[in-house]
């Protein structure tokens, strides 16, 4: 009787008594959602002979006091995505939990044709979130997660640290999903994706972690670890290595159209403002103050500003580039020389030879792009911001509307200065 | 003045009436048929809110103390009356499932990451009884105490979300008949603003009142605009994948990476805001109900809403897409008549007829809703 | 003019106490006449008693009657001629009842029992300010208060409530400032208690609160007089009974429960910080253990990854589920605080040493509990005691939103707290919302609010509450 009185005068009374009864019970045996689910850091999706295998780098829960990660690779083949994420799951025998996986890396053979179609279901159905880095390598995607695992544990670096880095400094784009959409759905049709190659390799990873330096000077490595095992380096058996050499792809309509190098990519990045800490080798520099000198200058600022035009009705991309750069190191027949203040301004010669080295590297970024019809640099987007109207006249009277890089006249006014 | 409410409070309710659906899968549906121009879609009909917004000022100076319902019978006699009041009660029952379903959507989705319908149910629907059981007042009262803090984090969304930006969204790409369809599709997530009507006998406003709730008005809408804005921004030609925009507009930003889940202050917001906005216009039901059926009280109400919620639930919520398609095939022919051609009407005749101050136009109708129960307490 | 047979009438009064052992009776036969002294020995003063009032009467030469022994003989204050009907009344009361032979009674205060001197209360004390505390006898509460405010406005009200116990509550408040219908509106419900007993003011409390069966407090309470003096300047009503060095005032709002008597003593920037310190431990008490378990059962996806890996390596092989673990923990806690309550100081101490570190530390190095899960409990446990006076309430929030984030998730802690809001919106404490001034917002009452302006930035009295004379200082 006291329990209806008080839920006549407190009703809620009832609700928290259902909770009690029919919910509470549930949550008191829930062992919790990380137990249920295994949490992904990582996805990697390969195909071979028609099949796809979805492999992930799972964190497993240690008992253990150094709070670190212990990780394992698991994967799953089958005739689609889902249904290899549905084998992954079965041999694990968990359900897979995807909202804490930063990294996506694909193997190169499924940009053969629309990568898009072995993605949609991560992102669609599984909540792959859309900030995930997308990577491509040319190894099997299960290999490269496997190698991954040795970074931290070698080099304390963690995959997407490393990807990270190479976002904000060599490829200097996002390199998440959410990117290679905007360029897949976007008129352009093309974007530009990370690449890091896997190498195979011998020695002991842990005595000689940085042995193979890449032209860009960020390198890692890692050793292969046993499935379901923590990482760890041993000597003697073939490694695996993760390679960063600053490559990327460019992709067109889902599938790989050419594997650029940085050279190119620093000629791509011309236009990008943000693309700093870039360096420029030129050689045997004669003048008052250099004899016979290699320097090697850095970018340090930039300034790029933009202005379109139409002459006869094709389109002119006009940019002036204005680089701030800074002397870093001088070197003469091996040698290398002090740097003292009076190499602080640049010659007219130095400036000639920047610019030129910089218009090589642009025109040769720009051939590439032509030739793929890959506009990663915002052509488009420019001329549509700028005259819509006279840009899309253009389009509709090209023969190929996608091939309009080829009919766009860039002209480059590059100063170079002290930074 | 029976279970009266500030103007400061009258103000916040106007502001987080607009909410919910709007700051989290409208940009995106807005999107896949106007693309960025779905800013201008959201900005019109706002627009087209603000004048039911002076139309409600301009029928509280006509009538200062009248009922909307004894306006009503003024205007249209008893029967047309009752019709509209039921088509309010349908108008605000589908408005509480719309933002059930895509809070649901959300929550599921990303924060229970599977299925959860009975707790879902659980949290909202006893809630949301109380407050409109409890009336006006006191949910007036919560929200205010809960708005700082909201708006507080909608505010720091959008501020984080800035640190993102790079580039404008293209404009103006969308045809006039596209942009046309867009707004007559999404109508039903408008028309907040009608809930003004069937409180108007529980406020007083005077000129500074009415400044104090255009303020907060214009701060919510602000923000909307805003969220829209940079949502486009971020995500431009993806803006179609991406359903929970205050949330999603977060997780590129690089203190997302850095702290963990940053998004969890916007799945706070959406959550409170989801809730208030439900509670407010689950109120509306029970007023337009009671008014509908004058011989019923509001727990009655309380107990239709509920057993329509369960079969709505059953029948439309469950599969989100069902109610996508009623939102978009016949809800905005009521909210055509009720948020424009209602407005319209009462504005036109109370231009005609005499202004009616501190007069009762219909005798015995408060006592009769005291007896309902459709009253408080003495305003402090 | 009646004549008494005032052995007879001793007789009968003592009967009237059932025979007592402490009922002293003294009959003084003079010439003039004879007098009868009742009183009760356990309650006067008997030295006083035989020094002012029996030997002066003894060598009094006079004629014996009320008026001539009060205005010449009697050495008292508090002399007054009374009824026969309150002669047992003034005897319970500490009063010596002098019985004469013309049918007079007279009445001489003189009572007199053990009592505390003010000292600093246990539960508030100050790092500045007046260290002086309330105690169980309500004479000196009364003067307490009368020394803070020296005004004729200051009035007290006394009421004799408890069939049994008879208790005396006395109803203070400055005339001038403190709106009448708050007043009126307190006697008329102290005069209505109809119990056996007043045993302390937590007794008045329940039946001065408009919604008793609610778990939040609609009354205030302090130990301090330099509280209750400032809160009466402000127009509220203090309820003072006897026995209990808790005084009650009403209209009371949650957030007077964030203001401590410090903060007026203290520089005003460093009161807003602690006072913001305080309503974060308040939150982080009721939230952290659900909001905990929330996470772990149902939104591992909310974690940031570095800790999660943390919980779940922590977690990693307990036999609890996480449930049952924060519950077993919270009832550890709750079972040390209860034994350290009332265990002597000396065994408080060992068994604290016991419950923090060996069952805490064990439990973890055994296996039995994880590292998180006892410091969030003992987070909360700890947060609860920012506000001290809100500590039991709050308890039963924890145990509440345990149950509704185990169960429901973070849906459920935020369908809690707006539920609680709005329960909260519902009650008022003599006509002021419960939890003004933030809702409904009075921005003028905002300076004394989470907040604090400097005092002489305080110019008017709170608008939350009815009061009258709005102007505090110019």
């Amino acid at each position: 009787m006291r329990l209806l009185r008080a839920i006549k005068h407190t009703p809620m009374i009832l609700v928290l008594l259902f909770i009690l009864i029919f919910l509470t019970p549930m949550a008191i045996f829930s062992p919790g959602e990380n137990k249920n689910r295994a949490v992904v850091t990582a996805v990697g999706i390969d195909k071979m002979d028609e099949q796809y295998e979805v492999s992930f780098l799972t964190f497993i829960p240690t008992a253990n006091q150094t709070y670190k990660e212990t990780n394992s690779v698991i994967s799953g083949i089958g005739n689609s995505v889902a249904e290899a994420v549905y084998e992954a799951q079965l041999s694990l025998g968990r359900e897979i939990g995807l909202s804490h996986a930063k990294t996506t890396v694909v193997n190169e053979s499924l940009f053969e044709e629309d990568v898009t179609s072995c993605l949609d279901y991560l992102s669609r159905i599984a909540s792959l979130s859309e900030n995930t880095i997308f990577i491509c390598t040319n190894s099997s995607a299960k290999e490269f997660l496997k190698a991954s695992q040795s970074l931290d544990d070698e080099v304390g670096l963690k995959l997407e640290q490393l990807i990270n880095y190479n976002a904000t400094n060599i490829y200097v784009s996002d390199t998440s999903l959410d990117a290679f959409y905007k360029g897949y759905y976007g008129p352009e049709k093309a974007s530009i994706v990370g690449y890091l190659s896997l190498e195979s390799g011998q020695g002991d990873a842990s005595n000689s972690p940085n042995s193979e330096q890449s032209g860009s000077g960020s390198a890692s490595q890692g050793s292969s670890s046993q499935e379901g095992g923590s990482a760890s380096g041993s000597g003697g058996e073939e490694k695996k290595q993760i390679l960063n050499k600053g490559e990327t792809i460019l992709v067109k309509e889902g599938k790989l159209a050419q594997k650029i190098d940085d050279e190119i990519l620093n000629g791509i990045n011309l236009l990008n403002a943000d693309a700093r800490n870039q360096t420029i080798h030129i050689e045997n520099v004669n003048d008052e103050l250099y004899d016979n000198d290699d320097l090697t200058y850095t970018i340090k600022n930039k300034k790029v500003h933009v202005s379109t035009r139409f002459e006869n009705g094709y389109p002119i991309y006009c940019a002036n580039v204005i680089v701030g750069v800074r002397l870093d190191e001088i070197n003469n027949n091996g040698r290398a020389k002090e740097i003292n203040t009076e190499f602080s301004k640049i010659t007219p010669i130095v400036e000639k030879m920047i610019k030129d080295k910089l218009k090589s590297q642009f025109s040769n970024a720009l051939k590439v792009l032509r030739q793929n019809k890959t506009d990663v640099i915002g052509v488009y987007q420019t001329f549509e911001k700028e005259d819509r109207k006279n840009f899309q006249n253009f389009l509709q009277n090209l023969p190929d509307s996608d091939d309009f890089l080829s009919y766009i006249t860039f002209q480059l006014v590059i100063k170079v200065q002290t930074e | 003045m029976k279970e009266s409410i500030s103007s400061r409070q009258l103000g916040v309710l106007c502001a987080v009436s607009i909410f919910a659906n709007k700051i989290l899968l409208l940009p995106s549906l807005l999107y896949e048929n106007a693309k960025s121009d779905g800013l201008f879609v959201v900005g019109l009909l706002f627009l087209v809110d603000l004048l039911i917004l002076f139309s409600f000022f301009h029928l509280k100076k006509k009538f200062p103390v009248q009922s909307f319902k004894e306006i009503l019978i003024y205007f249209f006699g008893k029967i047309v009356t009752k019709v509209i009041f039921l088509a309010f009660a349908v108008f605000f029952m589908f408005k509480v499932f719309l933002i059930y379903s895509t809070s649901f959507i959300y929550l599921k989705q990303q924060v229970y990451q599977g299925e959860f319908a009975i707790l879902a149910i659980i949290c909202v629907l006893p809630v949301i009884n109380h407050a409109a059981l409890t009336g006006l007042r006191s949910m007036a009262r919560t929200i205010e105490m809960f708005f700082y803090i909201v708006a507080f984090g909608f505010v720091l969304c959008l501020a984080i979300s800035t640190l993102t930006y790079k580039s404008s969204p293209l404009f103006f790409t969308s045809s006039l008949g596209d942009f046309a369809s867009t707004a007559f599709r999404h109508i039903f997530s408008f028309g907040d603003y009608l809930f003004l009507f069937l409180i108007i006998d529980k406020v007083t406003l005077t000129q500074k009142d009415k400044k104090r709730v255009l303020k907060y008005v214009f701060f919510a809408i602000f923000l909307v605009l805003i969220l829209f804005f940079l949502f486009y921004s971020l995500y431009q030609i993806t803006a179609f994948m991406h359903n929970n925009a205050l949330s999603d507009i977060l997780i590129f930003s690089v203190v997302f990476n850095a702290v963990g889940r940053i998004d969890i202050i916007a799945m706070l917001t959406i959550m409170f805001l989801a809730i208030f906005q439900m509670e407010l216009f689950h109120y509306c039901f029970c007023d337009a109900f009671v008014n509908f059926l004058p011989k019923l009280n509001k727990i009655f109400a309380i107990v239709t809403f509920d057993i329509f919620f369960f079969i709505v639930y059953l029948m439309l919520i469950g599969k989100y897409e069902n109610m996508v398609i009623q939102v978009e095939v016949w809800l905005p022919y009521l909210t055509i008549m009720l948020n424009y051609l209602l407005p319209l009407l009462l504005g036109l005749f109370s231009f005609k007829k005499k202004s009616v101050k501190n007069q009762q136009i219909i005798p015995n109708d408060e006592e009769k809703r005291e007896e309902k129960g459709m009253s408080e307490e003495v305003k402090i | 003019m009646p004549f008494l047979n005032v052995k007879t009438e001793i007789a009968k009064i003592k009967k009237s106490f059932h025979m007592g052992c402490d009922f002293g009776e003294r009959l003084l036969t003079k010439e003039q006449g004879t007098v009868g002294f009742v009183y009760l020995k356990s309650m006067v003063d008997n030295l006083l008693f035989s020094q002012s009032i029996y030997l002066p009467l003894e060598k009094f030469e006079g004629d014996l009657n009320a008026t001539v022994l009060t205005n010449k003989v009697i050495q008292c204050n508090d002399v007054r001629q009374i009824q026969e009907s309150e002669v047992v009344d003034c005897i319970l009361k500490g009063g010596v009842v002098l019985i004469f032979q013309n049918g007079d009674y007279l009445n001489v205060d003189i009572q007199k029992f053990p009592s505390r001197i003010p000292s600093e209360p246990p539960t508030s004390p100050v790092i500045q300010g007046p260290r002086e505390g309330f105690v169980e006898d309500i004479k000196t509460n009364m003067t307490l208060l009368r020394r803070s405010i020296r005004s004729k406005d200051l009035v007290l009200k006394s009421f004799f409530v408890g069939k049994y116990s008879n208790t005396q509550v006395v109803v203070a408040y400055i005339d001038g400032i403190a709106d009448k219908s708050i007043v009126d509106k307190v006697c008329q419900k102290i005069e209505k208690i109809s119990i056996d007993g007043i045993i302390d003011s937590f007794y008045v409390l329940s039946f001065l609160q408009d919604r008793p069966n609610s778990l939040f407090k609609q009354i205030g309470n302090t130990e301090k007089p330099d509280v209750v003096s400032a809160k009466m300047l402000e127009g509220k009503v203090a309820i003072i009974v006897d026995n209990s060095p808790i005084v009650l005032t009403v209209p009371f709002v949650i957030f007077e429960e964030l203001q401590n008597s410090n903060d007026y003593y203290t520089n005003h920037h460093y009161s807003s910080l602690v006072r913001v310190i305080r309503m974060l431990g308040m939150l982080i008490a009721i939230i952290s253990p659900g909001l905990y378990l929330a996470l772990e059962l149902y939104h591992y996806n909310l974690l940031p990854l570095n800790f999660l890996i943390t919980i779940a390596d922590t977690a990693q092989g307990l036999p609890f589920t996480p449930f049952l673990e924060i519950l077993f923990i919270f009832l550890l806690f709750q079972v040390l605080y209860e034994v350290s309550l009332r265990l002597p100081s000396y065994l408080g101490l060992a068994t604290s040493i016991v419950g923090a570190l060996i069952l805490g530390d064990t439990g973890v190095k055994a296996g039995l509990i994880s590292p998180p899960g006892v410091i969030i409990v003992a987070l909360a446990k700890i947060a609860l005691y920012t506000i001290p006076e809100q500590a039991s309430q709050v308890s039963v929030l924890q145990v509440i939103f345990i149950i509704l984030g185990g169960s429901l998730g973070l849906g459920g802690l935020v369908a809690g707290m707006v539920y609680f809001v709005n329960y909260l919106n519902t009650l008022d404490s003599f006509g002021t919302p419960y939890l003004a001034p933030y809702s409904p917002r009075v921005p003028e009452d905002l300076k004394d609010g989470v907040f604090k302006s400097p005092i002489n930035d305080m110019k008017t009295r709170p608008k939350t509450f009815k009061n009258k004379n709005k102007v505090r200082s110019k």
